[in-house]
């Protein structure tokens, strides 16, 4: 019995120095550095990105462009499509950004800045009440693409999903920002026939167009009422330069002959006439507002 | 088999010693990366050198009260409210607390009590009924300051420097505590939330404000608050608005807070209220911009 309990020792002692395979070759604290300046400085590298920005987890208010300067000293200059109903005569555009590890790499406008904190404030002159616009300023860093041009986060708030792309060469961020004025003010129309193949299937509709200096009208000009058959939904917009429109995410709309087709991204074409302008659908040319 | 029973000790020993040793990792709880703005550094030598107090501007969403929404601060409006409270609060303190006797460091009430933390929020929080917060203490080592972005001297330096008077006071009563017999003045006239609704006769139920009467942990830093940031003739005037009853009451309170201060800190109300009262009237003086002190 008593040489039983020495080898059963022996053995218990044994085991306890197996080897273990590590997972990761390197420990947390440092896979957590190693991404934050991953983030940080692809961030830098490209240094000029386009915000597709979406306050409220209910995408009541549409989705907004803004330009993003990240300086190396971790201050950051926004340009935003809004800033003519932002309600100060001198508002601040420059202020800090961080990258950091907290509940995961995230990216925080962390000093006020008026054009990033629009939908973030609450009970201010933008009159967006006890909760602001419902917007976020910190985020979690989601995904970073191979090529290091697309940046995906996520609101800590709402959990909407923001993307980030970089401003191309071709373009200063105010003219990126006009751009993206021209594209909303060629649109005047608050009424599209959705077709397909030319054969109306449904209506889109929206509030009003956009008015730059009031966000009640501008924010109310990016949702559309999508009314399909017996489909009726919200569709939440943002544009973008080149007479792009985009929704939030895809949606789907039933047609009697092809079932579900899935739809996001609409482009602008001038037709013949006025009369004849035209959102063509990126996704499935067969889809038509008119 | 004795000698086996020891060759079998010290091999289990030194094997279980051999496994105890692993290379670990630093820890995942990283401090947020060093910026030194010239802000920092003015904060540096004015706050955290002297007085160990984080001056926390950069406003991380995680340590706020997550059942509002709110907006970080801007820097500006940050500076001239660091300045505030250096030149109204911590500076009164230490200026209180001096002696004749050079032995005695007169800022140790402010290193041993003033809270860690001073946290600015650009918002105020709104509660979905519209009542909204100015400031807030939590646990004896924070002091939430709201609203920072609407910061102008003229309108809010002094109600500022009166809301670290009422937080502080907060932080004190958590430290050693005001005397129990403070809630037996007015035991009945505390109704919680419901003191937005009330009239204005707070006075009259023998309180400092309708405030006051939310809570008895409120109206001891209301009425401490008043203590220092009121005149003698503001008082008399509150006593005898109030009429002979509740005059007494307040004359009651303001009797207790004062000796707690005296007893529990060895802070003499009198002297702090007149250095807070000439500050205050100094503030036209106060350069609101420069980093260079």
């Amino acid at each position: 019995m008593k040489k039983f309990t020495y080898i059963l020792m022996l053995c218990v002692a044994a085991l306890s120095c197996s080897k273990q395979e590590r997972i990761f070759s390197e420990g947390a604290s440092e896979r957590i550095a190693d991404a934050v300046d991953l983030y940080k400085s692809a961030i830098l590298a490209r240094r000029t990105w386009v915000m597709e920005y979406f306050p409220d987890d209910q995408l009541r208010y549409g989705g907004w462009v803004y330009v993003l300067d990240f300086r190396e000293d971790n201050s950051i200059e926004a340009w935003f499509e809004g800033s003519g109903f932002v309600p100060s005569a001198d508002p601040v555009t420059v202020s800090e950004y961080a990258v950091e590890f907290s509940t995961g790499p995230m990216l925080k406008f962390c000093t006020n800045n008026d054009y990033l904190h629009y939908f973030s404030f609450p009970g201010g002159p933008n009159g967006g009440g006890y909760q602001g616009y419902r917007g976020d300023y910190e985020f979690t860093i989601m995904s970073l693409n191979e090529t290091m041009d697309e940046i995906i986060l996520r609101g800590i708030k709402t959990e909407n999903r923001i993307r980030l792309s970089p401003l191309s060469g071709k373009w200063t961020p105010e003219e990126y920002i006009n751009a993206v004025k021209d594209s909303e003010l060629s649109v005047r129309r608050t009424s599209f026939d959705l077709t397909l193949d030319g054969v109306k299937i449904g209506v889109l509709s929206r509030a009003c167009t956009p008015v730059m200096d009031d966000f009640s009208s501008f924010s109310r000009s990016k949702i559309w009422t999508l009314e399909c058959g017996e489909q009726k939904q919200d569709i939440c917009t943002i544009t973008l330069p080149d007479g792009i429109m985009k929704a939030y995410e895809p949606f789907t709309v039933k047609t009697p002959q092809d079932g579900e087709l899935s739809l996001q991204t609409f482009r602008w074409i001038l037709g013949e006439t006025s009369g004849k302008d035209e959102f063509v659908c990126i996704e499935n040319g067969r889809i038509e507002l008119k | 088999m004795r000698s086996l029973k020891i060759f079998t000790a010290i091999l289990t020993l030194s094997l279980a010693v051999a496994c105890g040793k692993e290379e670990l990792s630093g820890s995942i709880f990283q401090d947020p990366e060093e910026r030194t703005s010239e802000f920092d550094l003015w904060l540096q030598r004015n706050y955290v050198d002297p007085f160990n107090i984080r001056f926390e501007y950069r406003m991380p969403d995680r340590e706020t009260n997550f059942s509002y929404w709110v907006s970080p601060p801007n820097v500006r409006e940050s500076i001239m409210i660091a300045k505030l409270l250096k030149f109204t609060t911590i500076e009164a303190m230490i200026e209180m607390m001096a002696t004749d006797d050079e032995s005695v460091d007169p800022a140790l009430f402010v290193k041993s009590y003033f809270p860690k933390v001073i946290f600015l929020v650009g918002s105020f929080e709104i509660s979905n009924t519209g009542t909204t917060n100015l400031a807030s203490a939590e646990n004896g080592l924070q002091i939430n300051i709201l609203g920072v972005n609407f910061f102008t001297v003229e309108k809010d330096a002094v109600r500022i420097a009166g809301t670290m008077l009422h937080e502080f006071t907060h932080i004190l009563d958590g430290i050693y505590a005001c005397p129990a017999e403070y809630k037996d003045v007015t035991p009945d006239g505390y109704v919680g939330s419901r003191y937005s609704t009330l009239g204005n006769d707070y006075l009259q139920n023998g309180y400092v404000s309708n405030y006051a009467r939310s809570s008895v942990a409120e109206d001891i830093a209301e009425t401490c608050g008043r203590l220092i940031s009121l005149t003698d003739a503001e008082w008399e005037a509150m006593y005898a608005a109030a009429g002979n009853e509740a005059g007494a009451k307040l004359r009651m309170k303001h009797e207790i807070v004062r000796k707690w201060l005296l007893d529990s800190y060895g802070v003499d109300a009198r002297k702090w209220s007149e250095i807070y009262h000439r500050r205050i009237s100094e503030l036209d003086s106060l350069d609101w911009v420069s980093l260079d002190d």
